[in-house]
């Protein structure tokens, strides 16, 4: 009962981390129901091998991160990322944010990653271990996705 | 686009996700996990189960063929065969419950996780290779020897000849396909996807 309260207490303080990266890696209702469900149940399951080493919200983070990566999404017809553009008439009025998001989701799952850890924040180094890279190797990666995204960006401002 | 309105959409876009949906709190611990590593390893713990209950039947059985040794014989083959490949499994699915590499660093555990899936994987096909096909031919073995007394009778009997033979040429690469393509048919894209993510830490 004090596991439960605890774990409670501390994914309602972290639980917007969550959130996003099941923004990142879903594209529909029943995919985002699905993998939170996946990533609560890892959380409570690691929960005991938490240690205090790390802020809880790095170890949710990676945590999160990780199920995300090797969640199976379950056989049904998907809404891709691709049916999810927004039209050509629609794109003025978009928000900034829907159009960052539609971007980021556009990139491969390891890069979309990678941006994310930096956009929160975390420094090269931090996101070297996080991975398991080197820093060069991540210095050199978020070069390309930002220049990618920045592109991005542009051509559907316009 | 400069670093600072990224920064500044990101912060926008994670305030729309803040409070996320927490009523999947409810009652966390009992629920069950759908990834690959959980569901091949409930499917061993399943399968211990089944093997239990054939050892049992097994036992049941030599109750009514105390007096006929060489029935005893086979039934003790089986039981011997079950309990060997029980012991295995059981070996698999508990060094698999207590693998946690989600929370390692990213390349680690894909590399950590995807081995452990193909090791199971791997497992599940040799166990059913040598499983399926032993017990046919102890089964049929039980069958002569239940109904003309002894082995010899196969040695002039061509039918039964040829159904041994049927089971040793057809059934075992029938198992072999069959555990191939459903393994195939359930993991093979998952798997693909995950070398996809190593190779990309590879590159």
């Amino acid at each position: 009962m004090k596991k439960e309260k605890c774990f409670k207490d501390y994914i309602n303080k972290h639980g917007g981390i969550i959130g996003k990266v099941v923004m990142l890696y879903t594209n529909d209702e029943e995919d985002r129901k699905d993998l939170r469900q996946e990533i609560l149940y890892q959380c409570w399951k690691s929960f005991d091998s938490y240690k205090g080493e790390a802020a809880f919200s790095t170890w949710l983070y990676r945590l999160s991160l990780n199920t995300a990566l090797v969640f199976k999404r379950k056989e049904r017809q998907h809404v891709s990322i691709e049916e999810q553009q927004p039209q050509e008439q629609q794109t003025i009025q978009q928000p900034d944010t829907d159009l960052l998001l539609y971007i980021i989701k556009k990139l491969n799952e390891i890069d979309r990653m990678i941006i994310s850890l930096h956009l929160d924040g975390y420094s090269n180094e931090e996101i070297a271990s996080f991975i398991g890279q080197s820093k060069t190797y991540v210095a050199v990666k978020l070069h390309r996705i930002k220049k990618d995204v920045t592109n991005q960006f542009k051509k559907l401002e316009k | 686009m400069n670093e600072d309105k990224l920064h500044e959409l990101w912060k926008n876009l994670s305030l729309k996700e803040k409070d996320g949906d927490n009523s999947l709190f409810a009652g966390v611990g009992q629920q069950k996990s759908e990834l690959p590593i959980n569901v091949i390893n409930r499917n061993m713990k399943l399968k211990l189960y089944w093997h239990l209950a054939f050892i049992a039947l097994a036992l049941i059985l030599t109750l009514f063929f105390l007096e006929r040794a060489d029935l005893l014989v086979i039934i003790g083959l089986f039981i011997l065969e079950t309990l060997f490949s029980f012991v295995l499994i059981r070996k698999q699915h508990k060094k698999a419950l207590h693998i946690n590499p989600l929370t390692e660093n990213t390349h680690n555990m894909l590399i950590n996780y995807y081995s452990c899936i193909q090791s199971m994987l791997r497992f599940e096909r040799l166990s059913a290779w040598f499983s399926i096909p032993f017990s046919a031919l102890l089964g049929m073995a039980f069958y002569v020897v239940w109904k003309y007394g002894s082995l010899v009778v196969l040695l002039n009997n061509t039918t039964m000849v040829l159904a041994v033979v049927g089971v040793i040429i057809i059934l075992s690469p029938v198992a072999i396909w069959w555990t191939y393509w459903s393994q195939k048919k359930a993991y093979q894209p998952y798997l693909k996807k995950i070398e996809s993510y190593i190779d990309i830490f590879n590159k």
